[in-house]
């Protein structure tokens, strides 16, 4: 599904932000890519999604390098859920519908708006459809941003930090959504996030990592203490009661 | 003259001088107002979008100050006072053009343009770069006019002054159907192109995440925009206000959708235009007070209603 290999890319010419990532996933499922704020997450998502040109490397999913492919053909190879949300003056149905570009020219298609509203039902968010996206609540407005990505019907969703600016309510709620439409969908789901917790409740395979480089990628046996000392240089012990996964930091902090 | 009077001026019957009045002053004036207006609110919505700024307006790329330049370097320099009116023109290198200032002030507004678009190509014509570089330019536009203006007699200062004031009056028939031609074309691609700026509310990052070539489309969009608006100053002087709160009441009115938006803009646009151009008759009395001067005038405390309005309605 996904093989990206040696990819190195910067903002800055010189300054290399991310450096010779290799991973490769063939099957549905959900990548979370763990690291400290700065190491490189969100570079690594932008290289993937086609908006930053790596230096050097390539991003192959089902075989085609992404960026050498038109941006219309990337869309429905990758959508994107950001980590703000910057919904605008248009009702919820126009937002969403936002995400079918890519497989209309001037008018969108019947099926293109059942598509949306398929969406809208699954995420139970029909009854907003009228409503302006601009004037959402925070988690509201998260919702509607992964209702746009999943209408996109993508084969890889990229999510940049879709819980960091939620409480704990929100955070709950869209990581129970996430879950539900993501979970058992034919689809790779790629989440960057720094939660530790949500990060093991959602991922199926996990890419730590420190300074633009890779510490340890792979499947959930990956998820555990030295990855975590090594990526975020603090300790802590991992345990499991009842099937549920606790992870406690040597410094009291749980 | 009549109401009477001037509807039968307008259809060829009555004395020769109001049909002459009528079709020949009247009718390109109020077809100019419309036609401008329309191309003011249609370059001002897409500015708005492209910019991501609700400050932008048709002449954000510093065309104005650029046509104005260009405008002062015929009347003061080449034409030495005179305005394009007819009365110059055996002075006039260019030869017996009535069009000579205007195309001079064309040439400047579409160099500055380009200008400012080729520095930002380099930045992905990045929104804050444009903003800024639009700023920087049209400084620079403002420093050389005023440097000729310093040197300038009397009488070259006061033309290229009156020029400077947006005036319906100056239009003409074939004014009117440039202005309507370029008008249409780019109304035409920024139908077509409607749903891409949707898109580009949510960002640049959603936006080409979801397959808009957003970088080519800002270029072209922006472009087009100040190629109206260069147009439009070139050959009627500054006429401001009309593009910045066009955009504004047509988003209160129909919403941000562009496909409601765009020609929502344009109407209204046409609407001020044609309103400030009556206006400007009934307060000159008799004489037309250049329009500019109304629509700036009633312009600006209502786009300061609009303001304190939107933070209660469209924010």
């Amino acid at each position: 599904m996904i093989d990206v290999k040696n990819l190195t890319s910067y903002y800055t010419k010189g300054i290399d932000v991310i450096e010779d990532i290799n991973f490769k996933i063939d099957d549905s499922g959900v990548l979370v890519i763990l690291g400290k704020n700065g190491s490189g997450k969100s570079t690594i998502l932008k290289s993937i999604l086609g908006l930053l040109s790596p230096k050097c490397g390539e991003v192959l999913v089902d075989g085609i390098n992404i960026h050498k492919i038109s941006p219309k053909e990337r869309a429905k190879k990758v959508s994107y859920v950001s980590q703000s949300s910057i919904l605008p003056h248009l009702s919820v149905f126009e937002t969403v519908m936002i995400s079918r570009l890519p497989y209309y020219n001037l008018y969108p298609s019947e099926n293109d708006k059942n598509i949306v509203l398929n969406i809208l039902k699954e995420l139970n968010i029909l009854n907003l459809k009228d409503k302006k996206a601009s004037e959402l609540s925070g988690g509201e407005a998260q919702i509607v941003s992964i209702a746009r990505a999943l209408s996109q019907e993508a084969n890889i969703v990229i999510f940049d930090e879709p819980t960091s600016n939620l409480d704990i309510g929100n955070l709950r709620l869209l990581v129970n959504l996430i879950k539900k439409s993501i979970k058992n969908k034919k689809f790779l789901s790629i989440i960057a996030m720094h939660d530790l917790d949500v990060a093991y409740e959602l991922g199926d395979y996990f890419l730590f990592i420190k300074e633009g480089k890779v510490i340890s990628f792979g499947d959930k046996n990956t998820f555990n203490e030295d990855n975590i000392y090594k990526t975020f240089g603090e300790e802590c012990l991992i345990k499991e009661i009842d099937g549920i996964r606790f992870i406690k930091f040597k410094d009291g902090d749980d | 003259m009549t109401f009477l009077d001037a509807i039968n001026g307008l259809f060829n019957r009555g004395p020769d001088n109001y049909i002459l009045i009528m079709r020949r002053v009247r009718l390109p004036r109020a077809i100019g107002a419309l036609v401008v207006g329309a191309s003011l609110g249609l370059s001002g919505v897409i500015m708005q979008t492209m910019l991501s700024n609700d400050m932008a307006s048709p002449s954000t790329l510093g065309v104005s100050n650029a046509a104005t330049f260009g405008a002062n370097l015929s009347i003061i320099v080449i034409a030495q006072g005179f305005l394009d009116t007819g009365n110059n023109l055996d002075n006039y290198f260019l030869g017996n053009n009535i069009y000579a200032t205007s195309f001079i002030a064309f040439i400047f507004a579409l160099a500055s343009t380009l200008i400012i678009l080729s520095l930002c190509k380099s930045q992905n014509y990045k929104k804050e770069t444009v903003i800024l570089s639009g700023v920087a330019i049209g400084a620079i536009w403002s420093a050389l006019t005023s440097l000729l203006q310093f040197y300038a007699t009397d009488v070259s200062l006061s033309a290229a002054v009156i020029w400077s004031f947006g005036d319906i009056s100056r239009t003409n028939y074939n004014i009117d159907l440039l202005i309507a031609i370029i008008t249409l074309i780019s109304f035409i691609f920024f139908m077509i192109k409607r749903n891409e700026y949707n898109a580009i509310l949510s960002g640049d990052d959603i936006a080409k995440s979801s397959g808009v070539k957003v970088d080519s489309l800002r270029f072209i969009s922006l472009l087009l925009s100040s190629l109206i608006t260069a147009v439009v100053v070139a050959n009627l002087g500054i006429i401001g206000f009309v593009g910045l709160i066009s955009p504004h009441i047509s988003k209160i009115l129909f919403t941000q959708n562009h496909k409601y938006s765009i020609p929502g803009s344009l109407l209204i646009g046409s609407i001020l235009l044609l309103v400030s151009n009556i206006l400007s008759r009934i307060i000159g009395s008799g004489s037309q007070i250049p329009v500019g001067i109304i629509t700036s005038i009633i312009g600006a405390p209502f786009f300061l209603y609009l303001i304190f309005r939107k933070r209660r309605v469209y924010s």
